[in-house]
């Protein structure tokens, strides 16, 4: 189905030339390539700019408070698996008011995918420092540069277990849309961090700043958990490099159980076996 | 001599035994056609420190307990030195022989050391028996037939059948010692209807049970540990899924996802994990979310008295987090009305689509109780959902503020479940007429709300009249007998407040309450505009006792 029939005709309120839209068009893409039913998505966001796209989209949205995007999400997953759950979050959120709730969502490897927009930024709340943003970086909080160093979410990511973990880059969408496929294609928690300019709060980490750095990884093992872990360390180091694609994959039980429980007759439950063991 | 009538306290270090104790001893007298009602009281410790379990036995329904004890049986010194002046004339101690204790201290008290720890090394595990002997020679002293506790043993331990013998063994050995010693207090079986022996935390989580619970995302915390750990263990068997979240906002929020989703879902929390819990509770307000809470209070603030109970939460739940929005407290009263107002809760949820949080508290969730059965004509059914056809409007505007809901996985189903201000299809606004429009629909809600009348206990006609909520009930019930010019008004229903003007205007009135600042007194007045002339308020950790609301009445009245 063309890919406009995923989004209602809410006309986007981000500002023109933002990396949101490249993500959603690559995430369209993938949903199409994958020919999911609209009724089987169920897409959660939380509270930033990117979380403001919960109305554009044709198909169940939840938009939830920010940061927490995951735990919804897993309740839903969890009573029915039958469901195919995307959650979106902007960085700010997710690694900073929600990163407990990824950490466990990785250890217990619930069957989902997380896509955090990082824009390095708090832009809805205009442009504070996020847990991601680089070092020296001057944003509306720190006027005189960021002084602590950025939160790595893909090693957090692996060292919490997660079973999928991935970069993307929404300036590079055939790319992203691979990634994304291959996200939900994956049985278990897979997170995709997705860089994203910002063009109005974030005069650092621009398309161009990014387009000169970004390179695809290639001959690496993604089920080798340690060079995963060394790879993902690469961020704009001496050869000014940050490596994209599928660090690191494994298959490991999920936490879902494969029961859809929502749809199970509750009017006659029998609790008089249970009863009795009071009497 | 007391027959049928009395009070019993076993007290001991944490380890020893005292919490089964206390189900064990309630339960062989309710299988004796008796009336129990056991409370225990411990410190916020898994080993040492003192536990007590203090168990009433009567021969008619109650549910509550007395400052005075009869049959105090201590474990360790600290329990006698603890508890001693709670005894009554005629009482008695049974205590293990190695506690020194001089007769010329315990004037008027049968004393009676009976070798506790060697029984219990004859027959093999010393740690936990000793508690099965003292039981045994309890009911020896009390003159109450063998085979009921021999029953509970086997049935308690029917799952590790190899400690059923040593402990049936060690049991009757307490019981040969002391059965031909005599007691003022005596337990005489009745003829009577089989009865359950049943805690409000059980109750609760039967309740949710019947109401076809399919997931349950709880943290843990006293005082519902209980309720998780029995619905984890009944989990597989009765088909839904308990999961221990990372936190308590991850807990309530996986439960407002699990039951947008469909799935009937509850969270249980105490005042530490709801405080933590608050903006969820309106997102599930705005999304209109069915969200059922079942809260059980202690002794706060922050972590107060983590063991111990109150009832000082009550305006917090009323008015815990941002903005406006509806939804229903429910305060069950005792063990049955646990169970049978978890039934309601999940109804309401779902018909209303709001919040509807159950307030009980650690006195109510932990004490048991011997009651005929769980029952309600509560009918357990779906509510509220849609078959969608195209341009589905989620949030439509109704007459009853009630819209159809779809359920993720249906077809034409679509909509955003908003933490925005939204329109009829989710989409999000600002727009000030449907902003307003959408505010008074979730409202509206609440006025075609029904809900039961508030109970009067005792003589309608009497000028003077209790208003109390919660687990005071049992002990409320028990000093109305004494007192002909009173009865007593059981708020069940918080939120939304029930009109009680004309049941209340002209009376003399006094409100009962386990805290300390008059919360339900200062809701009767904001909603009535009338002043209660008494209050009666306890904030020590424990709930009153009956005698205790006696006195206090005798002091208003
Ligand atoms: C609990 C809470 N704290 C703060 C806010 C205010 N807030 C709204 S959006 C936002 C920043 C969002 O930043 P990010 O998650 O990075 O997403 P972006 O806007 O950059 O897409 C904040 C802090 C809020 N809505 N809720
Ligand atoms: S402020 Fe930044 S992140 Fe937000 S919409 Fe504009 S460009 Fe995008």
């Amino acid at each position: 189905m063309p890919i406009k029939d995923y989004f209602t005709d809410i006309k986007p309120t981000w500002c023109p030339g933002c990396g949101n839209f490249g993500i959603r068009t690559a995430l369209a893409q993938a949903l199409d390539e994958l020919k999911i039913p609209n009724h089987k998505l169920l897409m959660f966001t939380d509270v930033g700019c990117s979380g403001n796209q919960s109305s554009w989209y044709k198909m169940y949205t939840f938009h939830s408070l920010h940061g927490r995007s995951l735990p919804p999400a897993i309740g839903s997953k969890i009573v029915n698996p039958e469901l195919t759950v995307l959650v979106q979050n902007g960085d700010g959120g997710a690694y900073g008011e929600g990163t407990n709730h990824l950490i466990h969502a990785a250890r217990k490897n619930i069957n989902l995918i997380y896509m955090v927009h990082n824009n390095q930024r708090y832009s809805l709340t205009t442009g504070q420092a996020t847990p991601t943003t680089d070092e020296g970086s001057k944003t509306k909080s720190t006027p005189y540069g960021a002084t602590e160093p950025p939160i790595n979410p893909l090693t957090l990511a692996i060292a919490s277990g997660a079973t999928f973990v991935a970069r993307g880059f929404a300036g590079d969408l055939p790319h992203l849309k691979e990634l994304i496929k291959a996200a939900i294609q994956h049985q278990g928690f897979a997170l995709v961090d997705i860089l994203q300019p910002c063009v109005v709060f974030n005069k650092d980490n621009t398309f161009e700043w990014f387009k000169e750095r970004v390179y695809k990884l290639e001959n690496h093992d993604t089920s080798n958990k340690l060079e995963a872990f060394k790879r993902a360390q690469e961020w704009n180091g001496e050869n000014k490099k940050i490596p994209l694609g599928i660090f690191y994959q494994e298959q490991r039980p999920t936490l879902n159980k494969d029961k859809n429980l929502t749809q199970e007759n509750i009017e006659n439950v029998d609790i008089s076996p249970l009863i009795e063991e009071f009497f | 001599m007391q027959i049928n009538n009395l009070q019993w306290k076993i007290g001991g270090q944490a380890g020893y035994g005292i919490m089964s104790a206390g189900e064990i001893f309630g339960k062989a007298c309710t299988r004796a056609g008796l009336n129990a009602f056991a409370t225990n009281d411990y410190p916020s410790l898994v080993r040492g420190g003192s536990n007590t379990f203090t168990i009433r036995v009567k021969e008619t329904p109650f549910s509550t307990y007395l400052s005075k004890t009869n049959l105090l049986v201590a474990l360790n010194k600290e329990t006698i030195d603890l508890y001693k002046h709670e005894l009554t004339e005629n009482s008695a101690i049974i205590y293990d022989e190695n506690i020194p204790l001089e007769e010329k201290d315990f004037p008027n008290i049968n004393l009676f050391p009976i070798p506790m720890e060697k029984f219990a090394q004859e027959f093999g595990y010393a740690d936990v028996m000793r508690n099965t002997v003292a039981i045994g020679a309890s009911f020896g002293l009390l003159k109450l037939d063998f085979q009921f506790l021999e029953g509970v043993i086997k049935d308690i331990f029917a799952k590790k059948p190899k400690v059923i013998e040593p402990n049936i063994s060690a049991a009757k050995a307490g019981y040969d010692f002391l059965k031909e010693k005599e007691s003022h207090y005596q337990l005489k079986p009745k003829q009577a209807q089989k009865q359950l022996f049943i805690s409000g935390n059980h109750a609760l989580a039967l309740g949710s049970i019947k109401a076809g619970l399919k997931f349950a995302p709880i943290y843990p915390i006293t005082p519902i540990n209980p309720l998780i750990n029995y619905l984890a263990l009944k989990s597989k068997d009765h088909n839904f899924i308990v999961e221990t979240p990372e936190d308590e906002i991850s807990g309530i929020l996986q439960t407002i996802g699990a039951s947008h989703t469909g799935a009937r879902s509850m969270v249980a929390t105490s005042g530490a994990g709801f405080s933590l819990m608050t903006e969820s509770l309106a997102l599930a307000g705005i999304t209109e979310t069915p969200l059922v809470i079942l809260y059980g209070q202690r002794a706060g603030p922050a972590t107060g008295m983590p063991t111990k109970t109150e009832q000082s939460d009550l305006l917090f739940v009323k008015n815990a987090a941002h903005g406006e929005f509806p939804r229903i407290i429910i305060a069950p009263g005792d063990v049955q009305e646990c169970f049978e107002e978890t039934l309601r809760a999940f109804q309401l949820a779902e018909k209303y689509q709001l919040p509807v949080i159950v307030l009980t508290d650690k006195f109510l969730n932990e004490s048991i109780q011997t009651i005929p059965n769980l029952t309600s004509n509560i009918q357990i059914k779906r509510e509220s959902f849609a078959t969608p056809k195209q341009d589905f409007k989620r949030y439509q505007f109704t007459e009853s503020g009630i819209s159809p809901r779809s359920i993720p996985g249906q077809e034409n189903g679509f909509f955003v479940a908003n933490s925005d201000e939204h329109d009829e299809y989710g989409y999000s606004t600002s727009d000030p007429e449907i902003r307003t429009k959408m505010v008074d629909k979730r409202f509206k809600k609440l006025e075609n709300l029904k809900l039961p009348e508030p109970i009067l206990h005792g003589n309608p006609d009497a000028r003077t009249m209790i208003i109390s909520w919660g687990s005071t009930k049992g002990a409320i019930l028990e000093a109305l007998e004494k007192f002909d010019n009173l009865n007593f008004l059981q708020l069940q229903y918080l939120t939304p407040f029930p009109d009680i003007t004309n049941l209340i205007k002209n009376k003399q009135l006094i409100i009962i309450e386990n805290n300390r600042t008059n919360q339900l007194a200062k809701l009767i007045q904001q909603n009535t505009l009338i002043k209660p002339q008494h209050l009666i308020n306890k904030y020590d950790g424990f709930q009153f006792t009956a005698d205790q609301i006696e006195e206090e009445l005798k002091k208003c009245l």
